[in-house]
């Protein structure tokens, strides 16, 4: 009997092959190797399990899908892709940059509807504990819509402006 | 002394200053407002009063409920840790004037140093040496414009009202002025009411020298050596240490002379500190200003002096003499403070909020934890200021210390949300940061559209992941899918684990005897997070070996034939 799990670190997929014998002992299947692991509970959220001798120790979060992992003095988050997941559901909606990187309140408008934008240029200015953030722009292309204006709050991640990408544009036409 | 003081501060602050007071026998008040129900302040006190809306102006800055709590709680006294109202002399006047006692300097002195522009008019009168600049309250912009040709370029914007990096900003050629001018003054108008600005002439290569002082009512103040916080992102302090690799004992004594003559020169008392501006290839330096307040970093100075500031805050307000001397002030080994953010480093160190499920904070000899929250998590809300916790160590050099902190980020965790620590981790690895060549430019010169950690995720991560989703459904209680914790252990019946029995010493023991290694029975290999240090590492701040060293003559810490402190 075994599982399999399949997680995103944002680069790639991985899958995670874990057998179970009929004397109750798990195996992992990394690439073409079968190798015992064993685990124990060390505390909230935490635990430590033994690969090839080595005994490591793990805390682990989640929150949805993602999977905080702090593991040999380094942080993770990875995504955990349900079975019923396929790789097309991976296209990516945006090219982002264009949202809002943090909760706020938008002080200033630097562009108008229909402008041509140079890639980098200042489009929006945001405002969210007394900082100011400008959003540039991530590729050169035309302002389609802008979504709020100066004194809307906004919540984190939200589409400010549309941009449409010039290139592609120019692509499309021929 | 005090029978009861309310600390008028929220998180990780308002705590250090229960803990102090609780320790001198003194009973708490503290206050919150409705998104920090569940802060560890608010447990940690022995009373709670709630403030209601969180946003900072009804709730930590608003000096009516705060005196009106403070009354009604029988508060003899009120502390006001960093930030909100404790620099605000207005505040100050009204606890007086409430007779409440105020642990802190004057109102006279808080106005005094308040106002930039006023207390480097005043320093410069007391022969004080500050930064070239237009401190002239002009908002004509034309006119502001030709000071600024005066002064030359770059310089820089700052807030007349501000600190914190807020309403400031760096102009590189005149062109740019005027934008510049207007941003830093919405900026400025929106953080502390007022646009006014001044104009200073930019150093570029400076360090970010500050002295702690501490004074009594009596006229008596001391200095408690220096800290360097050049370390900074967004024109604030990330990391601090002490002592700085650019002062040798000469120059500490210079600055530290300057330090007290500057405090003096405003009538200071309590616990302050005198910042400056050290171009370390001339030697100069210059005011920059003094903090009318505990820093935030004063853990630092408290692991190498041995002193504790927050009690003496609270000593010296109740009308104790400071009893310490200056020649009683010996600093000792190295103090490091790395500041953990709720933020990300890769978006130009954008805050973050949200829920943090779990905290995992280093232990061990001189390893400080000033914690805001708990280690079971909580939420950082966008409504104060994003840091999570202080991490400091001390030890007996400088080298010593980095090897400390290394150690201690690496066994740091705060899971849920983006914040600095992976940054942190990797400041320790600069060369630059190795050697101590650390100015207010080493986050834009070493950190420059820093992507963060790009290695691959190793397979471990992934087994570790796998093993999770296997172990978690049987620890929760399955009805409650906000789980986040592995609580109950392994051994519940439905566990596919229950049967390999305890994971105990028997076990492994049991384990490692099936083992053909050669590691030996009764031993499993731990892979240890163990620092990984690269050839190249030197410090050139041994003890020994670094003429500068200001305890070069006490040798290291064996305990002295003579009792140095005499507190």
């Amino acid at each position: 009997m075994s599982d399999i799990f399949t997680f995103d670190d944002g680069r790639k997929r991985r899958e995670v092959r874990l057998r179970r014998d009929e004397k109750n002992n798990f195996f992992v299947v990394v690439g073409d190797k079968e190798i015992q692991v064993q685990a124990k509970v060390l505390g909230v959220g935490q635990f430590q399990f033994t690969l090839d001798n080595i005994i490591y120790k793990v805390n682990v979060s989640t929150n949805g899908d993602t999977r905080f992992i702090h593991l040999d003095g380094e942080d993770y988050e990875i995504r955990r892709v349900s079975s019923l997941e396929t790789e097309f559901d991976e296209i990516d909606e945006a090219e982002g940059g264009l949202k809002s990187p943090m909760p706020g309140r938008i002080v200033k408008i630097f562009v108008k509807q229909g402008q041509k934008v140079k890639r980098g240029q200042d489009l929006i200015s945001i405002e969210a504990m007394k900082m100011e953030n400008r959003i540039t722009a991530p590729y050169d292309g035309i302002i389609t819509k802008i979504l709020f204006s100066v004194g809307d709050q906004v919540e984190a991640n939200i589409p400010l402006i549309e941009l449409e990408n010039i290139e592609s544009e120019e692509i499309n036409e021929e | 002394m005090f029978k009861r003081i309310l600390i008028a501060n929220r998180g990780e602050i308002a705590k250090r200053i229960i803990n102090a007071a609780q320790e001198m026998g003194i009973e708490t008040v503290a206050i919150y407002s409705e998104v920090d129900e569940d802060s560890v302040h608010v447990h940690a006190a022995d009373y709670s009063y709630p403030l209601g809306d969180p946003t900072p102006a009804s709730s930590y800055l608003n000096m009516e409920k705060i005196i009106k709590i403070a009354l009604e709680s029988q508060s003899e006294a009120i502390h006001p840790g960093y930030g909100f109202l404790s620099e605000n002399s207005e505040f100050a006047q009204k606890v007086i004037d409430n007779g409440i006692i105020f642990i802190g300097p004057t109102p006279e002195a808080i106005f005094s140093v308040g106002d930039k522009i006023q207390a480097k008019k005043t320093m410069k009168k007391a022969g004080i040496p500050v930064i070239p600049g237009y401190h002239g309250g002009s908002r004509n912009i034309d006119y502001l414009l030709k000071k600024a040709r005066d002064i030359g370029f770059p310089l820089m914007i700052k807030a007349t009202a501000g600190g914190g990096g807020r309403g400031m900003r760096i102009v590189e050629s005149e062109d740019e002025f005027i934008e510049s001018f207007e941003s830093a003054k919405r900026e400025a108008k929106g953080a502390f009411g007022s646009g006014d600005v001044f104009l200073e002439k930019y150093l570029p290569h400076i360090r970010h020298i500050e002295f702690q002082v501490l004074g009594d009512k009596y006229g008596k103040i001391i200095h408690l050596n220096e800290r360097e916080c050049s370390i900074q992102r967004r024109h604030q302090k990330i990391i601090e240490e002490t002592p700085s690799t650019a002062l040798n004992p000469e120059l500490r004594k210079k600055m530290g002379k300057i330090a007290i003559s500057a405090a003096q020169a405003v009538n200071y008392s309590n616990a302050g500190s005198v910042e400056f501006v050290l171009d370390d290839t001339t030697g100069k330096f210059y005011f920059l200003e003094i903090n009318a307040r505990l820093q935030v970093e004063h853990a630092i100075t408290e692991a190498v002096t041995g002193i504790d500031l927050v009690k003496w805050q609270i000593k010296i307000a109740a009308g104790q003499n400071l009893t310490i001397n200056q020649e009683d002030i010996i600093s000792r080994g190295h103090a490091l403070e790395f500041r953990i953010y709720a933020e990300n480093p890769e978006k130009q160190f954008l805050p973050s909020s949200g829920t943090i499920y779990q905290v995992q904070v280093p232990v061990g000899v001189n390893i400080r934890n000033d914690l805001g929250i708990s280690t079971l998590g909580g939420r950082i809300s966008t409504y104060y200021d994003p840091m999570i916790a202080k991490l400091i160590v001390h030890a007996e050099t400088r080298e010593e210390a980095i090897q400390k902190m290394r150690w201690a980020l690496r066994n740091y965790s705060a899971q849920g949300i983006p914040t600095n620590i992976a940054f942190l981790r990797e400041v320790l690895n600069k060369k630059a940061f190795q050697e101590g060549d650390t100015h207010t430019t080493f986050v834009e010169n070493h950190f420059n559209k820093w992507q963060g950690n790009q290695k691959e995720t190793p397979v471990e991560v992934f087994l570790a992941a796998a093993l999770f989703e296997v172990m978690e459904p049987f620890l929760s209680t399955g009805q409650d899918t906000a789980s986040n914790s592995l609580i109950n252990g392994i051994d519940h019946y439905y566990s596919p684990w229950s049967k390999l029995g305890t994971w105990g010493r028997e076990s492994l023991d049991a384990m490692s005897g099936k083992l053909t290694t050669t590691i030996g029975r009764g031993k499993a290999v731990i892979k240890k997070i163990l620092p990984k240090v690269g050839d190249d590492f030197h410090s050139s701040f041994l003890p020994d070996s670094d003429p500068h060293s200001p305890w070069r003559k006490m040798g290291s810490w064996q305990l002295g034939k003579k009792n140095t402190r005499k507190l």
